[in-house]
């Protein structure tokens, strides 16, 4: 059928745009000089990569320093891949990201998909709000707190299982229980934060189209598997998309809170290697090197994201493009 | 109306920001106008001579008397560290203007930050380590030309120790701070009250302990010994021994396998601990305490520390700096009791172990003995030379003698008195009001005299004279130092060392406190050789072949 004329939706110009509401453009201008400032200009900090650590304290300034640094291609690349640490780095922190995601991700939306079904307004509320409370605690005081509740000597959850006959598990200095600890406390942070994005995004959701299902019979599963969740579905592919983005960052802080040589061999990401060239790799710190992992992460995360991007097109016809 | 409001409140934020990431706008820099920035700018920016041909004193300089200076954290907050009587004292008696900043106390990269963005201080104190970064780095203004003409400072160290402030072209690039006396800052505390437990129950195979006699040492057979009786001692989930989330390295027990320091002389060449002949038996030594349960590592900073398993009777020794002592001790003191003037004679200390058959042997015990100077005093490069002339001259006037003294431990009669030529702290509120933080204050010291006075700070509590005075017995004649506290900057050293001390801790820590591996010191060295380590003892080495005080350096010789 041939669309009536009222029917298509013409988009104004950039121009006409411009003088209808040009003055809410005003409002950009706060976020674009953030950006800039803040995300574009340091982006030129990036040719350290490929230069010899600059001088960055006895130069006249520090972009003299690095302006003035020796050129030397990718030679700080070829340092950093070829030492095994590296290597090992990347593979926790792929191995590290990826548990996090297949077993974080989806509990957030089980989670709010929970909380929407429940009828107490004030059990709700309360839920929601003990939830993502521990959002807010930094890191050393979260892994302070899981440490205590799993030391070997005297953590409640050894002295429980030593009380029902189990043997005490080092939990946090064994390379087989680190990674475990890292899910766990990362649940225990994050889930409740995460589960408001969904919560708000079912609350968005037309509510007659819940009412037809009812109407047509629907039970609460399938209200949930043939409403809820594909209403919810753009929301679940960007925060999938943005989590793809950010997997070269398995938990930086988290990490580091809890690290210890004895789980080196899992627990070592990219992100504590980095520190450690910066910090440890010599008396002076190694800017060019760890700008050169900092650019490596960054590109490896733009791929990503756009992988992530062209597969969510393809699969739920939604993307951030 | 309410686009108008909008419109202008995104315009005023936009303007904010904007303002808020702008560069300095030169109002807080002291310097007036167009003087040229750059200490390499001083000595033509300053008169050549003082006109009458002869030698120039500070005097003679034109000075800038407004100063920033960035010290180490103290705890306490940036303006109460500026309203300490001895902030205000030395306003007074410098005539100087100065303000103090403090270390963020968990950013030790903000004085990165001074020296990259050129930020105005005029002095900033910096471990040695960061000293030589520094210099190398031709971040600092040189200042051999105030020293040189200063009426206090260059007298009030010794020509060693400004060697040590000297860059390859000879000029002097700092202001030391030195360890004003040889000392060892650790020792082993243990349970006196349990020993003599032991021996009240073992007439025949007594434990000596540890006294002026033995020279506060134990052997290791019977520290052992003493070791597995603690078993039976130390409260439910304790240990007989505890030992903190930091070093794997205890230096009372290294010095009983014949370490003596990080690097010693052996046959002429310095050795680094690991490659020392004693090491491997140190490891299999600890590795066997630990594997036997005589021994807790605190594995996370998180786990509880050795200081609070001995104050709870969870651990019956510890490795202990002599200003933990009051800490361990004050647990058991009743309420309302002078914690100051209080010991509990339950806690005794050691100075090191030694081998079994030097047991009781008091000329026979040797002990690590601190860095010579620790810390400088450095003065930017970005400063004008009216800037560095005032700063090397504010040092100068705090060295004047009755003003260090009065820097260093206050006035006689108020908060130190002198008995048999020794100084002591008058214990109180008065002398910690005053006195707590004297020694943030100091840029440089008169060596000889701050030498007696220092061992006043080491009296402040009574607690802390105790341990101090025991580890520290017959020092000038057990004490060894590490040359390598005098090496000037070094590049390979620089590059290297930190990587490899720190990579082989890890080893060590995984070698040591782990029951499921057995003491590996080919895994030790294999590291120490993976991590540039041969390359740093080459240029260690390289530089001590050179070095004129090598022989009178250590008086103390190895066992």
């Amino acid at each position: 059928m041939k669309k009536q004329k009222s029917d298509v939706v013409i988009k104004p110009s950039f121009g006409k745009q411009m003088k209808q509401y040009g003055n809410l453009f005003l409002f950009y201008i706060p976020a674009i000089v953030l950006v800039v400032i803040f995300s574009y200009i340091p982006m030129a900090g990036i040719i350290m990569a490929f230069k010899k650590n600059p001088n960055l304290l006895g130069s006249s300034s520090a972009i003299q320093g690095i302006l003035d640094a020796d050129w030397i291609g990718f030679k700080n690349f070829e340092k950093i891949f070829t030492d095994p640490d590296i290597i090992s780095a990347l593979r926790n922190t792929l191995i590290i990201s990826m548990q996090k995601i297949v077993i974080l991700f989806p509990i957030p939306i089980v989670m709010a998909i929970c909380i929407n079904e429940m009828r107490g307004k004030i059990v709700k509320k309360s839920l929601q709000a003990v939830m993502y409370i521990p959002h807010f605690l930094s890191w050393i005081t979260v892994s302070g707190i899981f440490i205590t509740l799993l030391s070997y000597d005297t953590g409640i959850v050894n002295n429980l299982m030593q009380f029902f006959g189990f043997d005490r598990i080092p939990f946090v200095t064994s390379n087989d229980t680190f990674r475990g600890v890292l899910v766990v406390s990362a649940a225990w942070a994050y889930l409740g934060w995460n589960t408001i994005v969904y919560v708000s995004a079912i609350t968005a959701l037309d509510r007659d189209l819940i009412e037809a299902a009812k109407i047509d019979g629907a039970s609460k599963w399938q209200q949930i598997i043939h409403v809820t969740l594909p209403g919810i579905l753009p929301t679940i592919a960007v925060m999938f998309i943005l989590r793809i983005g950010g997997i070269m960052d398995a938990g930086y802080d988290q990490v580091l809170a809890m690290y210890s040589p004895y789980i080196k061999e899992s627990g070592d990401i990219l992100g504590t290697y980095t520190f450690r060239l910066v910090k440890e790799a010599g008396l002076l710190p190694q800017y060019a090197l760890s700008t050169a992992v900092g650019l490596f992460n960054s590109v490896v995360g733009l791929v990503l994201v756009l992988s992530g991007n062209f597969i969510s097109r393809r699969l739920f016809k939604r993307g951030l493009w | 109306m309410k686009k108008a409001i909008a419109m202008l409140l995104t315009a005023a934020m936009s303007v904010t920001l904007l303002a808020g990431c702008g560069g300095d706008d030169g109002s807080s820099t002291p310097s007036s106008g167009g003087a040229p920035t750059g200490a390499q700018d001083s000595k033509e920016s300053t008169p050549a001579d003082d006109g009458q041909g002869g030698n120039k004193t500070l005097a003679d300089y034109e000075k800038e008397t407004n100063l920033r200076v960035f010290v180490i954290n103290s705890g306490i907050t940036d303006e109460e560290f500026n309203n300490q009587d001895i902030a205000k004292l030395i306003g007074e008696k410098t005539g100087y203007n100065v303000s103090y900043v403090q270390a963020p106390a968990a950013d030790p990269q903000a004085k990165n930050n001074i020296f990259m963005l050129k930020e105005d201080y005029q002095i900033v104190n910096v471990t040695k380590d960061e000293f030589y970064v520094l210099m190398m780095q031709g971040a600092l203004a040189p200042i051999t030309e105030y020293v040189e003409a200063s009426t206090n400072l260059k007298g009030a160290m010794t020509d060693l120790v400004w060697d040590s402030a000297r860059g390859s072209d000879g000029e002097i690039y700092g202001i030391p701070y030195c360890q004003p006396k040889n000392v060892t800052a650790n020792g082993l505390a243990y349970r006196v009250d349990w020993l003599n437990d032991y021996n009240a129950e073992n007439p025949d195979a007594q434990i000596p302990v540890p006294s002026e006699e033995n020279g506060y040492s134990m052997c290791i057979s019977d520290f052992q010994k003493m070791l597995e009786y603690f078993k039976g001692k130390v409260a439910s989930g304790g240990y007989p021994m505890a030992v903190r989330n930091t070093s794997a390295l205890i230096n009372p027990i290294l010095a009983a396998f014949d370490v003596y320091q990080e690097w010693v002389d052996i046959d002429g060449k310095l050795t680094y601990f690991v490659e020392q002949p004693g090491f491997e038996e140190y490891g299999k030594f600890i590795d066997n305490l630990y594997d036997t349960d005589l021994l807790y590592y605190a594995k996370t900073p998180q786990d509880t520390n050795d200081i609070t398993m001995m104050q709870d009777g969870r651990a019956g020794v510890c490795l202990a700096n002599h200003w933990e002592a009051l800490n361990i001790e004050k647990v058991s003191a009743p309420e309302g009791a002078d914690i100051n003037a209080y010991t509990d004679d339950n806690f005794g200390y050691m100075a090191a172990l030694v081998p079994d058959e030097y047991k009781g042997d008091a000329s026979a015990v040797r002990v690590f003995s601190s860095q010579y100077v620790d810390q400088y005093g450095v003065i930017p490069v970005h400063n004008t030379a009216q800037q560095v002339a005032g700063a090397v001259d504010f040092v100068d006037k705090k060295l004047d003698k009755d003003l260090f003294l009065e820097l260093s431990i206050g006035v006689e009669g108020d908060t130190f008195e002198i008995r048999d030529g020794e100084y002591y702290p008058i214990l109180g509120a008065e002398h910690f009001d005053k006195m707590t933080y004297a020694d943030k204050f100091l840029n440089g010291t008169i060596m000889e005299d701050y030498s007696k006075y220092w061992l006043a700070r080491a009296r402040k509590s009574q607690a802390q004279e105790k341990i101090f005075f025991t580890i520290n017995y017959n020092i000038d004649n057990t004490g060894i130092k590490s040359p390598v506290t005098m090496m000037p900057p070094n590049d390979v050293y620089n590059e290297y060392w930190s990587k490899v001390n720190s990579e082989l801790n890890a080893t060590l820590i995984l070698n040591l406190f782990d029951k499921a591996t057995t003491y590996d010191q080919s895994a030790v060295i294999a590291t120490w050789e993976r991590f540039n380590g041969p390359d740093v003892a080459e240029a260690v080495n390289e530089w001590y072949a050179t070095w004129s005080s090598k022989d009178d350096f250590n008086t103390v010789k190895p066992r």
